[in-house]
Order: C-alpha cells, then sequence, then structure tokens
C-alpha cells in the first residue's frame, strides 16, 4: 500500500451482504474483485470495491451448506465473478442474472464431487475487526 | 444485463428476442486474435444478443503457489500471461514484499517503472497492429509491429528476454543494466519514437480507419462505471482512474499525464492508446534520466510472516489486482489475479449490443483482451 | 494528408529490401544478456539437487546413484533461478539458444552428464533419473 491509497476490509454478516453493496452502489463505489478461499468452516469471501483510490472490501465466511445471494442486481458486471466462484469452489450463489450454468470453465469434478480449487487447508484468518492488510512495497 | 440474462444454459437461442439466426465466433477464427467462444444471435446483419464465453485455457496457475517456494514463483506468475507477463511478475513481487515488509531499493523501484513502461510500449504498438488488421489494414499492423521490433531489442539487452523479462524478483529485481546502458538504449529506440508518430497519425486521421472505428461500440461514462470497466476502456469514457497513480515503483516521483477522451466509441478508446505509448516514451526519458544507484535488491532470508495483501497495478489493459496471503510457511497459500480483461468483458459484451456483424472483431480488440491473463 | 502518409511508408518499405533476416543463413547473433540455455561445469557439481527442486518448470534431474544431472532443454524455460540457488555457482546462463533438434533425435533435447560408477556397481545401478518437467521419460 502506498501513502496515496487506504485499503479497508470489513467483517460483515452474509445476511448483510446485499444491504451493503447496495448502499456502495447508492455512493459511487464501483467492483474491483471477489476473491474466494476455501477454509475448513467453509468459503472465505470477500468483496473488494473501489472509489478513486480508496479500496474497501468485505469479508465473510460462508458455511459449505448455505446459499449465497447474487449482487448482480446491483452490479449487473459481478456475474463473471460469481459464475467463476461457482465453477471452482462449488459455492452455491443463487439468482445470478447471467448464469453460465457451471460452463465458465468446464472443470472436471473430483472424485467426491468437490471443485478444484476447494481443496480444505486454508485457515481463514484471525480477522480483528477492520484489520487493514499490508499491501505491496511503496 | 440483457444480453446474458437470454443465456439459459440450455442454448435455446430462440429466446433471444427477434434473433433470426446464431453464428458461433471462436475460438479459432483469421480475425479472433484470442481463443474466447461467442454466440452472436442475428437480425440481418444486426447483433441482438452476444454472449460469451471463455475457458479455453484456463491452467490452474493459482493453484501451483502453495506447490512452490514463494520466491521461485514469481517465475510462474510472470508467464501467466506473456504481453502482460512483468506486471504479473512484479504484482506477485510487491503483494509478498507488502506481507514481509520489504522496503525494496531506490534504484530497483525505479528500474521496474523503466521496464513496465516498456511493456506499455510495446503492448500498445502490439494492439494497434491487431485493431488495424481486424479491419483489414495489413500495412498498418505490418508497420506498427516492426517497430515494436525495435523496443523487443531494448528488452532482450536489459533484461535477456523479449517478452518474458524474468526480472522482477521478491525484494528488487535481478539485472542490473549500468547508466550507460540504459542511456544509449534510449537512443537506440529514437528511429522507433518518429516511426511510431507517423504510424499513430496514421491510426487517429486515416478517414479510412475513422470509417470503421468512429461511432462504433460506445460505451458512457456511467455505464462504464457500472459494468467495472478498467483501463482505456473506462479512461476513454471521460471516466479519469489511473492505477498509477497510487505512487507504487517510482511513479510517486514522476510526472506523467493520464490520457482521457470522452466519445466512448473505438476511436476514442485507440486515441487513448495511443497517447499512452507517447507517454510512455515521455516517462522512460525521465526514468533514463533521473534514476539513483545502489543496490538493486533487498534479500530476505527465513519464514515470511503471516499476513496478506491487496496491490493493484496499471497493466496495459487496465487495473490489475493482485491478492497474496500466507501463512508462515515457505509456500504462499493463495495467489489471485484480477485481471483487467475480466473486469472488461461485460463492457464488451454491451458495448456489441446494436451494432453490425463486421464490426465484431472490432469491438472484442477494443478492449485489448488477453484472454491468458483472463483464465490464468 | 493521411492517406498520403501512410502511402510514404509503404512505398519506403518498398524501396529498402526486406525487415527480416534470411534465416538460417543469416542468424542474429545473440545479445550479451540474453535467456539462451542453462550449460553446467560439471566436475563442480556436487549434486546437493537445489536446482532441481526449485526448478518452476521442473527441468532439471539431478541422480545420487549413479551421480548424475540432466535438464530437458524443451521444458527449461530459462528463468535463471537455477543460476542462482546453486552453491557451487557451477551452472551458466550461455546467450545462445539451444540447437534445433531433429524430429527423429527428439532426445537430443537433453543435456545429460553422468559419472560412471564403479566397474563392479555398474550392473545392478538404477537409470539417471528424468526431470520431472518432460514430456515423455
Amino acid at each position: 500500500m502506498t501513502e496515496k491509497e487506504t485499503q479497508s476490509i470489513s467483517p460483515i454478516e452474509p445476511g448483510r451482504l446485499l444491504v451493503e453493496t447496495d448502499a456502495l452502489r447508492a455512493a459511487g463505489w464501483r467492483i474491483v474483485q471477489v476473491l474466494c478461499i476455501g477454509t475448513p468452516e467453509g468459503a472465505e469471501l470477500t468483496y473488494s470495491f473501489g472509489l478513486g483510490l480508496e479500496l474497501r472490501s468485505l469479508r465473510f465466511t460462508l458455511p459449505a451448506a448455505d446459499s449465497l445471494p447474487s449482487i448482480t442486481p446491483s452490479y449487473p458486471a459481478a456475474f463473471l465473478y460469481e459464475n467463476e466462484i461457482r465453477d471452482l469452489f462449488g459455492v452455491k450463489i443463487e439468482r445470478i442474472q447471467g448464469d453460465w450454468d457451471g460452463r465458465v470453465y468446464d472443470v472436471a469434478e473430483g472424485k467426491d464431487g468437490k471443485k478444484p480449487f476447494s481443496k480444505v487447508t486454508i485457515k481463514a484468518i484471525s480477522s480483528e475487526e477492520g484489520a487493514a492488510p499490508s499491501g505491496g512495497a511503496r | 444485463m440483457s444480453q446474458a440474462e437470454q443465456h439459459d444454459g440450455q442454448g435455446d437461442g430462440a429466446s433471444a428476442a427477434g434473433a433470426s439466426s446464431v453464428i458461433p465466433f471462436g475460438p479459432q477464427h483469421p480475425v479472433l486474435p484470442e481463443p474466447l467462444h461467442f454466440d452472436l444471435y442475428l437480425e440481418d446483419e444486426k447483433i441482438v444478443a452476444a454472449v460469451p464465453q471463455i475457458g479455453y485455457i484456463h491452467r490452474g496457475l493459482e493453484l501451483l503457489v502453495d506447490k512452490r517456494d514463494f520466491m521461485d514463483y514469481v517465475h510462474v506468475a510472470e508467464r501467466i500471461c506473456g504481453i502482460c507477463s512483468f506486471m504479473h511478475g512484479m504484482g506477485y513481487c510487491e503483494a509478498v514484499e507488502g506481507i514481509l515488509g520489504l522496503a525494496v531499493p531506490d534504484r530497483a523501484r525505479w528500474l521496474r517503472t523503466f521496464w513496465c513502461e516498456l511493456e506499455r510500449a510495446h503492448s500498445h504498438l502490439m494492439w494497434i497492429g491487431l485493431a488495424a488488421d481486424a479491419f483489414g489494414f495489413e500495412s498498418l499492423f505490418q508497420a506498427s509491429w516492426k517497430a515494436r521490433e525495435l523496443i523487443l531489442d531494448v528488452a532482450e539487452e536489459t533484461t535477456g528476454g523479449r517478452v518474458i523479462y524474468g526480472s522482477a524478483i521478491v525484494g528488487g529485481v535481478s539485472r542490473d543494466p549500468s547508466d550507460e546502458t540504459l542511456v544509449r538504449c534510449m537512443r537506440a529506440l529514437a528511429p522507433a519514437r518518429k516511426e511510431i508518430a507517423a504510424l499513430s497519425r496514421v491510426m487517429l486521421d486515416s478517414p479510412t480507419v475513422r470509417h470503421r472505428l468512429q461511432g462504433v461500440g460506445v460505451i458512457t461514462k456511467e455505464a462504464a462505471h457500472r459494468l467495472g470497466a478498467v483501463g482505456p476502456m473506462l479512461r476513454a469514457s471521460g471516466v479519469d482512474y489511473d492505477a498509477r497513480r497510487r505512487g507504487y515503483a517510482a511513479y510517486g516521483e514522476i510526472e506523467f499525464q493520464t490520457v482521457v477522451e470522452t466519445a466512448g466509441d473505438c476511436m476514442a478508446r485507440a486515441a487513448v492508446r495511443v497517447g499512452e505509448i507517447e507517454q510512455s516514451f515521455a516517462i522512460l526519458d525521465k526514468v533514463v534520466a533521473g534514476i539513483p544507484g545502489g543496490p538493486v535488491v533487498e534479500q530476505f532470508k527465513g519464514m515470511p510472516p503471516a499476513g496478506e495483501s491487496f496491490v493493484r497495478l496499471e497493466q496495459p489493459r487496465g487495473e490489475v489486482v493482485y491478492y497474496v496471503r500466507s501463512n508462515g510457511t515457505r509456500s504462499m497459500e493463495r495467489f489471485r489475479v484480477r485481471t483487467p480483461t475480466f473486469a472488461n468483458i461485460p463492457a464488451m459484451v454491451e458495448a456489441m449490443a446494436g451494432q453490425s456483424l463486421a464490426d465484431v472483431p472490432t469491438i472484442i480488440l477494443t478492449i485489448d483482451p488477453c484472454i491468458s491473463c483472463t483464465e490464468r | 494528408m493521411s492517406l498520403l502518409s501512410m502511402s510514404r511508408i509503404v512505398l519506403k518499405n518498398l524501396l529498402s529490401g526486406p525487415a527480416t533476416r534470411r534465416y538460417p543463413r543469416v542468424v542474429r547473433p545473440a545479445f550479451p544478456g540474453s535467456r539462451g540455455r542453462i550449460t553446467i561445469d560439471y566436475p563442480q557439481c556436487i549434486h546437493c539437487g537445489a536446482c532441481m527442486r526449485r526448478c518452476p518448470a521442473k527441468a532439471i534431474a539431478v541422480g545420487r546413484e549413479p551421480k548424475s544431472w540432466r535438464i530437458d532443454n524443451f521444458a527449461c524455460v530459462t528463468c535463471g533461478l537455477c543460476v542462482r540457488v546453486c552453491p557451487k555457482k557451477c551452472l551458466r546462463m550461455e546467450d545462445e539458444r539451444p540447437a534445433p533438434v531433429e524430429f527423429s533425435n527428439l532426445a537430443g533435447r537433453r543435456e545429460e552428464h553422468v559419472t560412471p560408477a564403479a566397474a563392479e556397481g555398474a550392473a545392478g545401478a538404477p537409470p539417471a533419473p528424468s526431470p520431472a518437467g518432460s514430456r515423455d521419460a
């Protein structure tokens, strides 16, 4: 992270995802990326939004059995990220506007039906509230 | 997201309103420079809907990060793509350096800037050639690639490789070209710069080129923001956002201008890229004039701490986001690249609506696609 | 007018001869720092295996019994990491690319060094290991 940039990661409840993203859209934030990591507790998702040089991320862990609503009503461009996460990690995301039905990468399924990136070896980062990550050399 | 909505996974083309035929386009086609696939729903020659399909060259490179020592993975990261390769390696290095808390020496930062701008110049020059080829202007294609050879020669002289530089390593750079070498390389580029200036005039002023590019694939400022477009797609629609303003590498110490246009059509995007080539040469001049001396690498020994890091760079195609997570062992745990083409695909699909079939290659090329980056 | 400016460029190209070299009759000399291929000063090698473990492309195979060192030039991506990690500094990056290999002799793409085992043990010695990144055995 350089002096000119600010970054933050805020933990949120999965149920508040649509409310938070809609508030960000109304304030003019654009979607930057959606990140998924497989952890023992489920999938850890980080949605990042940008305004000017600022990067704000929302993070939560989704238990494996739960499903997630799509944010495409607020951010239609998110359909590509959500399709990819569904294909590679097996996260259940519903009502994507622009659903490719599992054909983004045409991945082969593992022996136990698991998706290729979902190997569970990663421990979730113990998130101190609003912990700011380190971001790159100057 | 009207076009993609109509794709219901079963390929039922009749659901697209008013479409009389479906043309599958790609992944192999003489005019298509990148392996992506489109189902083009047409009414006569007008496109009603375009449904993209990617995934032909997915290599799962992100999964390799925990099978390699974190110092070695940079050589895998820079092979995600050939044209954007240096910035992939550098982005990985910057993210890891953030986790390690390593301060990169000044000369290394300035050398990284040198190679970044060299990469931007040769990438945009390559784009001019491919875009010209897409609408049939073969001689502009060959002439721009001929000028590009001089830039690739400079790259090979300073790094050893024409497109894959291999010079970004964690802690700095692996090569230290002398100041005399850098000055000599800039002098060797002078004939290329004259040639590029002439070719730029052809690209921007020629009535035949203008006929093909003006008014094609318009993206409004509001649409570019809503769709999450980045790079020249965004700047050609009037949004002044350039990730170099973050001030990474030596960009915080060098004056440069971002090129912004307002028309939002293919011509404006061509103007942005042509302007950026000129800016890249100006930045290269400043780097060679002001580069400090000193060591070029800061060694790191031992285990990295646990942590994570987000880094954003400005690739030739737009803003790229790198994420690295470390778990305290010699291999990083997770590496994620969100490449600019990934962010621009929704904008490309929207730009295609209502255009004629002959403009499809032009519109695909206007986002400067790099599918090997997109699919890693 | 820009219609003429392209014509000027085209005419200049037409009259100034080809911009390409007549390869293979004319071969471009490599730049002094070019990354061509890896060579080894084999007598210095201590067979520690660091180059094999660190190679991102798994192009190197180091054997202990019998001592051997093999590289597959087609798998090697000339990143130069092995040169940096070798403790004896016996690996070098040459600036010329490896010579083209005939399709009938694809094995020619490997560079192999084997220290012959002592005569008594030679018959039962295992074969030298092949680089893990090679396409065939």
